[in-house]
């Protein structure tokens, strides 16, 4: 065991932020490798969903993450590189090559192993028409109006936010949906929209909230609570995704959705879509250097066990929405699980 | 273990800090002792036969072997004990004691709960007084079996899912299945699949509506449900021959001892640990406590052994770093100190120990526990406690250096964790002075007043957000003692708000921006108010 040989955390989003924070707690060094030029992912341009309390949207673990990882003695950060090349000796990892994003320049770095932390890409709406994503004004997704709560940039969307308004949140958009081959639900969209729901009523008491969804999947320990505050809030809650998003005359914006066996339609100021996770764009490319599989949908596949990280490939671990769609708290517990199969598998890497 | 100087082959020289006490029963504890093995922790087994074991989406023991992968669980690695009832546990200083005869080792560094959770509900709160759904049933492939969800008080998503497996097994063997529901539980992997199957081999699945619950009727031999469906719109009779209700867990098989071992952490169901981001990874607040599996509420088999592995490596981290600062001290006692106990009972993270071996009881902090919120330190009645890290005399010469100051200074005390980052990059309102304390549960009383009589406009308290600190409720006790103040105040003819409480996250640099300066501008009105009343006066 050559200890000073370590561990490459592919991504530094919450799920490499996490496992780079386990392993050094356990006096392991490692090394985030992360494209973009800053940490944290998706999850730092999400907002603090928190109302009159914190409704454990985790969102802020990722500025705890970005601390603890930044102030620790064992965790380097490489910002702006990418893996290009994974280089074994006698099928054990011993080095890995890095490439410049912005120039192309290359490096090697000593590793014993590597953990996989993509994430995940959002569903593009503009894949099917009638969602009228970029096409009708006052239709956005879930992670721009984060953002814009995030930033305070909430005008660019609303003009006034002290009139009354009518929000539609549409859940399932990219999910649960055969025809594009994502036949599986995102897991974090229906808390992360209500939460977001919640949020929006609790600043804008004059806003109107309706959240359409197919079935509401709420199992984490803040569900009871989150429905509890949603009928206090008055959201109302519509079973069933309207099939088509029309611009009236008005600038108004319709829905057709079946309530009794009747097809009701509505009309709605804005509208908001819960885009799923699909796999990050570069899932397939790096799958190929590291020599890992890809499941039906394409994300990583792990190897048999179903949680503790490890994949086909001896020495690549999985962790976060790169293996499956998810929450937050989620990616943290399998960011744990691969940490936990590489401080059991030290000795031998 | 390696990276130590200890080795788990020879049981006899493992530090205790390395010991980990595993309480449960069933799945739920196999998991834990694997995961902990696994990771090089020594385990010990406290078997306790009354709690529960099974885990929802397992039928049998010899499933486990696909959850976790690999060989046999290497049952070598642990000792076991079985016992009756929740073994009686101390915390003593930084360990645990846990007495058991024949044991060679009573001392652990960290306890680990786990156990299954039971779904023995009070038959009065189980709808339509129908059977409760038991894994494993056996039924009839010539029966007409129906699940209900979400009925009542609502069920569990992993026991809706296990409902679902369960109907399209009985369909698939040749019976008739029904599932009501208002929610189909699919957020977890291979549940839209399993849904699809399902629909597609003839489960026949109805959705209800809130006004619409399944109401069922004994009909001879078999039962009626009448319904109805939200997507019709229209009543629907099914006759059945067998219906469970599929339910929630009930947090009441989980005995006090265990509460008590935990400082009480528990969510607002009464499952362990809170449901604070802070505790989302198995680890309390109280250090040294662990928990998984189906007294944490959670039922999924696959989230079950996702949180053992997880657990396992917060609780070797644990034991580096209590062994680590074992010798380091955080907070000074003097001898003002009359052992009233108030710190003792208020630190949410168990980091206080009283030592009864001296001459006089003595406070002492258990440093690795001590996360230096200073909410001891806050509301000690004699001022007894000290943080080494943010001392008194720090803030003394804070406010000496108010006191020096023009006089027209407005002060905000922000929490490390959630103001820090935001305020190096906002403007602060002229004449602002910033301090950032470990957390807003630092902020006593009696430095409010302080702040207030060193001759300053106004002082503004910021902490996390309710539910949000990492201290579990250092926020809300700075809220409650701005309260505090301004009804004092109140009560001698000052309304003004020259104190106020907020809460901000790290993540809401404008959020705060606007608070201080909202605060700031409502400051100034009031010394404008002042000005006038006086003008008016005079």
């Amino acid at each position: 065991m050559n200890k000073n040989r370590r561990i490459v955390i592919i991504g530094g989003g919450v799920a490499g932020l996490a496992a780079a924070e386990a392993l050094a707690e356990n006096e392991l060094p490692c090394v985030v490798v992360e494209k973009e030029t800053t940490l944290g992912g998706h999850v730092r341009k999400w907002a603090c969903t928190a109302t009159d309390r914190c409704l454990g949207c985790y969102c802020c673990k990722v500025d705890d993450l970005t601390h603890s990882v930044r102030s620790s003695d064992k965790i380097s950060v490489e910002l702006g590189w990418q893996v290009s090349q994974l280089v074994r000796e006698s099928s054990k990892i011993h080095k890995v090559r890095l490439r410049s994003v912005e120039n192309g320049t290359e490096k090697l770095i000593d590793a014993c192993a590597v953990i996989v932390a993509i994430g995940f890409e959002p569903y593009d709406p503009t894949e099917k028409i009638f969602w009228g994503y970029r096409r009708l004004k006052g239709v956005a997704t879930l992670a721009e109006l984060n953002q814009w709560v995030q930033t305070d940039s909430l005008k660019s969307f609303v003009s006034d936010e002290s009139q009354p308004l009518r929000v539609a949140f549409l859940q399932c958009i990219g999910s649960r949906d055969t025809s594009i081959g994502a036949n599986y639900c995102s897991e974090y969209c229906c808390s992360s929209a209500l939460r977001m729901a919640l949020n929006l009523c609790h600043d804008h008491p004059r806003w109107d909230v309706t959240l359409f969804y197919i079935d509401l999947q709420m199992a984490d320990k803040m569900a009871a609570a989150l429905k509890q505050d949603a009928q206090r809030q008055g959201i109302h809650f519509v079973q069933g995704t309207p099939g088509e998003i029309v611009q009236t005359g008005e600038g108004k914006l319709s829905v057709v959705s079946a309530r009794n066996g009747l097809n009701v339609r509505e009309e709605f100021d804005k509208i908001v879509l819960s885009t799923g996770q699909r796999p990050a764009g570069d899932t397939k490319t790096l799958a190929e250097i590291l020599g890992l599989e890809l499941d039906q949908f394409g994300f990583i596949a792990a190897s048999t066990s179903w949680s503790a990280g490890r994949t086909d490939a001896p020495g690549v671990y999985v962790a976060g929405t790169c293996r499956a769609p998810g929450s937050i708290q989620k990616s943290l517990l399998s960011a744990g699980n691969a940490a936990a199969a590489i401080i059991a598998d030290y000795l031998s890497l | 273990m390696w990276g130590m100087e200890v080795k788990l082959s020879n049981q006899e020289i493992i530090s205790p800090f390395y010991r980990v006490l595993v309480v449960g029963n069933g799945l739920c504890a196999a998991v834990a002792l694997k995961a902990l093995s696994e990771v090089g922790l020594s385990c010990t087994y406290a078997r306790v036969a009354k709690l529960p074991g099974a885990m929802y989406g397992v039928k049998t023991p010899q499933n486990l072997l696909q959850y976790v992968g690999g060989a046999e669980t290497p049952e070598a690695e642990w000792t076991t004990v079985v016992l009756d009832v929740a073994p009686l546990l101390k915390r003593e200083g930084i360990f645990f004691r846990f007495e058991h005869e024949g044991l060679a080792q009573n001392v652990f560094g960290s306890v680990v709960f786990a156990f299954g959770a039971s779904m023995d509900q009070d038959p009065k709160k189980t709808p339509f007084g129908v059977t409760l759904y038991e894994q494993g049933d056996y039924f009839g492939s010539s029966e007409r079996v129906a699940w209900i969800l979400d009925a009542g008080v609502g069920s569990h998503a992993e026991a809706g899912l296990k409902a679902v497996a369960e109907a399209l097994e009985h369909r698939e063997a040749g019976g008739k299945s029904y599932v009501f529901f208002r929610n189909i539980p699919v957020a977890t992997r291979g549940g839209e699949l399993l849904y699809d199957r399902a629909k597609r081999t003839g489960v026949c699945f109805i959705r209800y509506g809130k006004d619409g619950e399944p109401i069922v009727e004994p009909n001879g031999h078999a039962f009626l449900v009448h319904v109805k469906d939200t997507i019709a719109g229209e009543s629907i009779d099914v006759y059945c021959d067998r219906i469970y209700s599929v339910g929630l867990p009930d947090p009441a098989a989980i005995p006090e001892i265990i509460k008590d071992v935990a400082n009480h952490d528990t969510d607002r169901n009464g499952f362990l640990l809170s449901e604070s981001i802070h505790c989302g990874l198995g680890q309390s607040f109280s250090r040294g406590v662990f928990a998984i599996g189906g007294c944490t509420g959670n039922l999924g088999p696959e989230q079950m052994v996702s949180q053992a592995y997880s657990v396992a490596v917060k609780a070797r981290a644990w034991a580096l770093r209590s062994s680590r600062m074992a010798s380091v001290e955080t907070i000074s006692v003097n001898d003002e100190c009359v052992r009233c106990l108030t710190c003792f009972r208020i630190c949410p993270h168990s980091a206080i120990s009283v030592n009864y071996a001296a001459a006089r009881s003595k406070i002492a902090s258990v440093s690795a526990s001590c996360e230096q919120c200073g909410l001891c330190i806050s509301e000690c009645p004699r001022e007894a406690l000290d943080l080494i890290g943010f001392p008194q005399m720090g803030i003394e010469g804070f406010l000496d250096d108010i006191r020096r100051g023009s006089g027209s200074m407005f002060v905000v005390y922000g929490c490390e964790r959630s103001t820090s980052d935001s305020v190096a990059k906002i403007d602060m309102p002229d004449g602002t002075i910033f301090l950032a304390v470990p957390c807003a549960g630092r902020i006593s009383e009696s430095m409010l007043w302080a702040t207030l009589t060193a001759g300053v406009s106004g002082v503004l308290a910021v902490g996390c957000h309710p539910g949000n600190c990492a201290s579990r409720n250092g926020t809300n006790w700075a809220g409650n003692r701005v309260k505090e103040i301004l009804r004092k105040l109140r009560e001698s003819g000052i309304e003004a708000p020259l104190v106020s409480y907020a809460t901000v996250s790290a993540r809401q640099t404008q959020r705060l921006e606007t608070m201080v300066n909202n605060f700031k501008k409502s400051l100034d009105q009031r010394k404008e108010a002042l000005l006038l009343r006086d003008e008016i006066g005079q």
